[in-house]
């Protein structure tokens, strides 16, 4: 019988999780939607893919100096 | 997870910052030094020179040409993170005790202390990149004062679009970036228990607070909704979210003047690791001889860094068992 109540508070705990889980995956997933249209509204780039894009021209421009 | 150590402080760190692509860690101190370090392998590359009392923060542009530093002796400074020269220093009448860049790098926000005659304040200054760094401007494209309590930490939301700040009190204000005005004020921590820092997820919609009051708290720029409280047994003094894994890293300790009784943790002063979504804490990182003061996690989740209140920064890169570790509803998850 003890052992049937650890069961059942354990399946507690773990269906908790699954909740909190779902949860925070669902507002992360609207606040970075919502943000994302703010941004394309305001014209604002996105600072992580000027970042890519700076190390990406940055690298295009050494090998160009290779080349010569 | 064998640390680095890097020491070169002779006093207690005040904030570390790794640079975006965590090549390089600055450490501030009680010292009036700023250091620059390599993360690779925990050589220094060089100390800034100049201010003339504790530096009490530092912030590096996401363009890492620029380095902002804010110290007790009213100054904020720019420095050329290349030459080591400082382009430009800006005086107040108090202490700056944080700077942060925006997220574009296009503005710098300061806090300043209050003091007798002068309210605490956070102000803003656009910056410039131009071919010669010390062009810059002397105006104030904002100035917020803070009558209610003043503020202790500040920091930009996404889009650059509020300031939000921790204050003296507990309490967290979210202002109009643009205009300064305050649109929001929520009791985040304890009433009357100081809001030690604040840091911004990456995408910055959301930070992580530490309180005086033992707990961290997660909460979300928009609308200061507080999404998960961590609890800890002491007074904490920074926290910070890290990126790949959710956890978040605390770090505090009682000071030793606070200690009534002889401590027994002398040497064990700890970073203390909790999941993000679930609240519990799931590890300890020993070392410091005292309480920690500042943590940093490598902007690509592969390392963190604390400075303590013994004048040392310990560099930690995690390992496997870091990564590998997962509650079994995220290995579910992960499985779909």
């Amino acid at each position: 019988e003890d052992r049937y109540a650890v069961d059942i508070a354990n399946t507690a705990i773990v269906e908790e999780r699954r909740r909190l889980l779902e949860e925070w995956d669902a507002w992360v997933r609207m606040v970075k939607e919502d943000v994302k249209a703010e941004r394309e509204e305001l014209g604002i780039p996105d600072p992580k893919e000027e970042l890519e894009l700076q190390r990406i021209r940055s690298a295009a421009s050494e090998e160009e100096q290779v080349v010569e | 997870m064998r640390p680095v150590l890097l020491s070169g402080h002779e006093r207690s760190l005040n904030q570390i910052k790794y640079t975006p692509d965590g090549d390089l860690l600055f450490s501030v101190a009680k010292d009036k030094n700023v250091c620059a370090w390599f993360t690779s392998n925990g050589e220094r590359l060089g100390t800034y020179h100049g201010h003339q009392g504790a530096v009490w923060t530092v912030d590096v542009s996401p363009n890492t040409r620029l380095l902002a530093t804010g110290a007790a002796d009213n100054n904020v400074k720019l420095w050329n993170i290349k030459t080591g020269e400082c382009v430009k220093t800006w005086g107040f009448p108090t202490a700056v005790k944080r700077v942060e860049f925006s997220e574009d790098g296009t503005q710098l926000l300061a806090v300043t202390e209050k003091r007798m005659g002068y309210l605490g304040t956070i102000v803003v200054y656009d910056i410039r990149y131009g071919e010669d760094l010390s062009d810059q401007t002397d105006e104030q494209s904002l100035r917020i004062e803070c009558e209610r309590s003043k503020a202790t930490v500040a920091a930009w939301s996404y889009l650059s679009k509020y300031i939000i700040a921790g204050h003296e009190d507990g309490t967290v204000s979210q202002y109009d970036a643009k205009s300064g005005e305050l649109l929001l004020d929520a009791e985040v921590h304890d009433d009357g228990y100081q809001v030690n820092d604040l840091q911004m997820s990456q995408d910055r919609t959301y930070f992580i607070t530490a309180g005086k009051d033992k707990q961290a708290k997660l909460v979300t720029c928009r609308d200061l909704e507080i999404l998960k409280t961590y609890k800890a047994d002491t007074p904490l003094n920074t926290a910070a979210i890290t990126p790949k894994k959710d956890f978040v890293i605390l770090g505090g300790g009682q000071a030793a003047m606070d200690v009534t009784t002889t401590s027994a943790r002398q040497g064990k002063f700890e970073a203390r690791f909790y999941h993000k979504i679930f609240e519990d804490e799931i590890g300890r990182v020993r070392g410091h001889f005292g309480p920690l003061n500042t943590i940093a996690v490598h902007p690509q989740g592969t390392a963190y860094a604390s400075g303590g209140e013994d004048g040392y920064v310990r560099m930690h890169a995690f390992d496997k068992p870091y990564f590998d570790f997962m509650y079994e509803v995220e290995r579910e998850q992960a499985r779909r």
